[in-house]
């Protein structure tokens, strides 16, 4: 992959995370490799508590102080080592080079500032503008999210949830970042606001040329906006690939689990097959592969010894033992859509 | 606003009403006759009765309290039983001084434990937050006469700096002050130290920081901003203990004020004066919460918005 | 998407299963929490020690004649093993009269926060459950009572009513009333509106069995917590009514009676003063300790 550095805008390699307290250590990101490519859109997909957030977080050097420890791994951000940034350093990336749209927008924006204020602050701050500039383009960019710019003397309370989401838009693209962290954008959203806010995204990244990591656990979003895709599984990634690998030519047993468990109106009659048992708790990783105590492929092998990344095209890759000894799709749902063609 | 302001004095009212009824009730329904205290040993059967006559006390409850409280809001609040002086007279020399040892400890207090709980907050397993959790216990569980005594032989009798009662300089109200202040820094600091990690736990702290904004700005901007209200609220619900802690303070240093008023009119069974006392610091307590609330409303956007729309707080 | 117990089993820790499956777990698990925290098992320890003395004071010793009596002999002794802290102006054992003093300030200072606590959950369970304007009238009547300061209350409630043991035990608890009607009111009013009290109505259970089975126990914990930080407010207010003059009176060995009547020879023997108080001192931070630990190990929002 080395001879992609120069497209790619963020490169996380062999990346562990672990939260230490007295009781236990939670293994939250163990050995986490991934790619953002420059102008695209990457889809990090997992359940709740596979360490996507944690991942997010590691990306901004904002892993939780005093029990967060990023153990190991690097993180190259446009061309920048991360981690061995001073907090003064990060501090002019952050918001910057690198912005991030946190989850839930009620509480994420601070409930006794105005609107324009926060969105200037980070003008203020990266562009060194004066305060009365930096408040007549925070007015710009609350317009271009589609908030009128006289509203921007009010509280957060006084907006939708919608809306202060479209102000945590402005205030995260307010800098022009060259990478966009969006974590889990439309989840606290009603549906046709989720639309919206989507489309909005996908035009204003094409509009300012950036890149972006969208993580969401929704594989509806992910169809939506993603060029490329990666599936996360307790702290790792178990398959990645462009949106066509994933969608089309799928080859882990998790990643068959995640769309079976998908309603589909062509399926009506079957019912939904969704994945047996929880996430394993990050204090308490199996041996071996961690998916393998859900996993209806799983053998002896997997239980022992932790699979390798198996490499199936220049894009395409899963850590899977089924691939052990050949390329071939070994899932039982390979077939279930005739549209989609077996092509190794 | 103002339309709002105005409303809450006026609920004020049946508050400030509510409370003299209470204290008027219990001193009502004491077992003991006015007439053995005013007469003390002149006391003859006919002169009791002639002193029950003049201050109504056959009179049925109900139209002794009105009698009283229509007194009362006109600035009479009785005579003495004891030195037969107007208590009108008693409040308007104690009353400032009660009042400018409350306000001076408060202010004391606030200006303390406010930078010492942020401070404690933001380092949470520093020896400095150690060593303000344990100041804090020491300040909740000591009790205030205790504490002024202890001060006292420190200041008075060791070190011979300070008088150990009256209060004749501003110098004699550094120890009452202090005394007072204690145990309100302890738990105003405790409060704020919660209340400020919390804060800093919160998802806008974090948005504030994956913008890139300075660690001291978000502490002293984001976090601090929204981690202020809570302490802020109680503080006017303190005013209340503080009253308190001024009847013991006032007692242990001789300082004239309302509290030892009460104390010494309690053991005088003096209940004219007694009535007085409770009743103006109970108002004090009313009108001091109202401002709080005010103040509140002033900070959090949120809550002025509501009253701006003249809603109901709550 | 639901799952059989055995199938999860396999994917649970221990701690887990435990947690999941076995009620009595839960308590044990709060005792760990408790346990864990070093500062309230120093105050479980302390209130121990002095629970111990006050139990066995008559038998350490006798209160007429060690607590009581005056012994001009023996006046202002420092300590020996005769008088573990010596002995005060009167020529009376500091050590008997701080352990019959524990007697007297742990039963006003406890049994002062039961009276409170009965009136307090009648009064907050029913504004919290009614609510309307059963509601807001109760809360109008605290709202008043909650503006005479806690102490100024009790004094004018023993100054009317005179100031034997049972007077001071209805004055304090009658004075904890305000604080503690709104705590019991704020948990019914926020386990009212939860969706398990929904669900329960919606099956259909009795009101009563609502009341009982989830409501209240789920209210245990902030009354709990907030009871045994009132015994530590309730044992400081004992001491400073004895200590104005208004509570108990000497020459019983109440803690503020015993500092009331050494102030005169403070200067000379500070130890005096400096006895006494370290009981109050320990005995209100120990309960304070115990608070705070209790309101760690019940209350699972708050931790970490």
């Amino acid at each position: 992959m080395e001879e992609l550095t120069n497209k790619t805008i963020l490169e996380i390699e062999n990346l562990h995370v672990h939260f230490v307290s007295k009781v236990e250590t939670v293994k939250a990101i163990n050995g986490l490799d991934l790619v953002v490519h420059k102008g695209k859109t990457l889809g990090l997909v997992g359940e709740t508590g596979a360490g996507k957030t944690t991942t997010a977080l590691a990306v901004l050097n904002m892993v939780a102080k005093p029990q967060g420890k990023v153990i190991a791994g690097k993180i190259t951000l446009d061309g920048e080592d991360i981690l061995s940034k001073t907090e003064d350093q990060m501090e002019s990336i952050r918001g910057n080079t690198v912005s991030m749209i946190f989850q839930d927008p009620m509480t994420s924006l601070n409930p006794v500032m105005t609107v324009g204020d926060q969105i200037a602050e980070v003008l203020q701050i990266h562009k060194k503008l004066s305060k009365a500039d930096a408040a007549r383009e925070a007015k710009k960019m609350l317009e271009t999210v589609g908030i009128p710019g006289t509203r921007s003397g009010e509280y957060p309370h006084q907006f939708s949830g919608g809306m202060k989401q479209r102000v945590l838009i402005a205030l995260g693209l307010a800098c022009t970042p060259k990478l966009l962290i969006a974590d889990e954008p439309t989840t606290a959203l009603d549906v046709t606001i989720q639309a919206q806010v989507l489309e909005l995204m996908k035009d204003l990244k094409n509009q300012m040329d950036m890149s972006m990591l969208m993580i969401t656990h929704d594989l509806g979003i992910v169809a939506e906006v993603c060029d490329d895709v990666a599936v996360m599984y307790a702290g790792t990634i178990i398959e990645s690939g462009t949106l066509e690998d994933i969608f089309d030519r799928k080859r882990h047993p998790y990643t068959e689990g995640l769309f079976n468990s998908l309603p589909d109106v062509s399926r009506r009659g079957q019912s939904l097959k969704p994945i047996g048992g929880q996430m394993p708790n990050p204090a308490d990783l199996p041996q071996g592969c961690a998916f393998h105590p859900r996993c209806e492929y799983a053998t002896e092998k997997c239980s022992r010894e932790e699979p390798p990344m198996h490499r199936f095209s220049e894009t395409h890759c899963a850590k899977c033992w089924l691939y052990e000894h050949t390329d071939e799709c070994m899932l039982v749902s390979k077939d279930y859509d005739p549209s989609q063609g077996v092509q190794e | 606003m103002i339309r709002y302001i105005g409303k809450r004095l006026l609920l004020m009212l049946p508050v400030v009403i509510g409370v003299i009824f209470v204290v008027y009730l219990i001193m009502y329904l004491s077992p003991g006759d006015a007439t053995t205290t005013i007469l003390g040993t002149s006391w003859t059967p006919e002169g009791a009765e002639a002193i029950r006559e003049q201050l109504g006390l056959n009179e049925p409850f109900f139209k002794q309290f009105f009698t009283y409280l229509f007194h009362f809001f006109q600035g009479d609040l009785g005579t003495s039983y004891i030195t037969k002086e107007a208590v009108m007279n008693q409040v308007r020399i104690s009353f400032p001084n009660t009042a400018l040892l409350v306000l001076v400890s408060m202010t004391l207090a606030v200006a303390v434990s406010i930078p010492i709980g942020i401070r404690a907050a933001v380092k949470p397993n520093s020896f400095f937050s150690a060593f303000t959790t344990a100041f804090a216990l020491v300040g909740i569980a000591a009790p205030g006469f205790w504490i002024a005594l202890l001060l006292v032989l420190l200041f008075s009798v060791k070190l011979g700096w300070l008088h150990a009662s009256g209060l004749e300089s501003w110098k004699d109200a550094i120890l009452p002050s202090i005394v007072l202040a204690l145990s309100f820094m302890a738990s105003i600091s405790r409060m704020m130290r919660s209340s400020m990690i919390e804060s800093l736990g919160m998802d806008y702290v974090r948005t504030a920081r994956a913008k890139g904004v300075k660690k001291r700005r978000v502490v002293y901007r984001h976090a601090l901003g929204n981690a202020l209200l809570p302490p802020l609220t109680v503080i006017g619900s303190y005013i209340g203990e503080m009253l308190g802690g001024a009847v013991i303070c006032e007692t242990v240093f001789a300082i004239p004020g309302m509290g030892r008023l009460m104390v010494n009119s309690v053991l005088q069974k003096d209940t004219p004066s007694v009535l007085a006392s409770v009743s103006i610091m109970a108002i004090c307590v009313a009108i001091m919460s109202l401002i709080t609330d005010l103040a509140y409303a002033f900070f959090d956007p949120r809550i002025k918005a509501l009253y701006m729309r003249g809603g109901k707080s709550k | 998407m639901k799952s059989t117990p055995s199938a999860d089993k396999k994917l649970m820790s221990r701690r887990e299963y435990m947690r999941t499956y076995r009620k009595t777990s839960r308590l044990k698990e709060m005792w760990d929490v408790f346990v864990a925290n070093r500062l309230a098992v120093a105050g479980l320890i302390i209130i121990t020690i002095f629970l111990l003395l006050a139990l066995f004071a008559n038998v350490i010793a006798d209160y007429d004649t060690v607590a009581i009596a005056s012994n001009p002999v023996d006046r202002f002794q420092g300590p020996s093993w005769k008088h573990l802290l010596g002995t005060d102006e009167m020529g009376r054992d500091i050590f008997a009269r701080i352990i019959h003093g524990a007697r007297i300030s742990l039963r006003i200072g406890v049994l002062s926060v039961l009276v409170g606590l009965v009136f307090s959950c009648i009064i907050g369970a029913l504004a919290g459950y009614l609510g309307g304007i059963a509601d807001d009238i109760i809360m109008r009547i605290i709202d008043i009572m909650a503006c005479i300061p806690r102490i100024v209350m009790a004094i004018a409630i023993v100054a009317a009513f005179g100031s034997s043991e049972f007077n001071m035990i209805m004055a304090l608890g009658i004075a904890t009333i305000a604080s503690m009607s709104r705590v019991v009111r704020s948990a019914v009013l926020s386990v009212r509106d939860t969706e398990y009290v929904e669900a329960a109505k919606a099956v259909g259970q009795s009101t009563p069995k609502i009341i009982f089975q989830h409501i209240l126990v789920n209210c245990v914990a902030p009354i709990i917590v907030q009871s045994t930080l009132a015994i530590a407010t309730n044992v400081m207010s004992v001491s400073s009514l004895s200590f104005l003059g208004m509570g108990i009176a000497a020459p019983a060995p109440e803690w503020g009676c015993m500092i009331a009547s050494a102030r005169g020879n403070m200067r000379q023997y500070p130890f005096l003063v400096i006895a006494p108080g370290m009981a109050i001192f320990l005995t209100s931070m120990a309960f304070n300790l115990v608070g705070d630990g209790l309101r760690d190990a019940l209350d699972p929002k708050l931790k970490r």
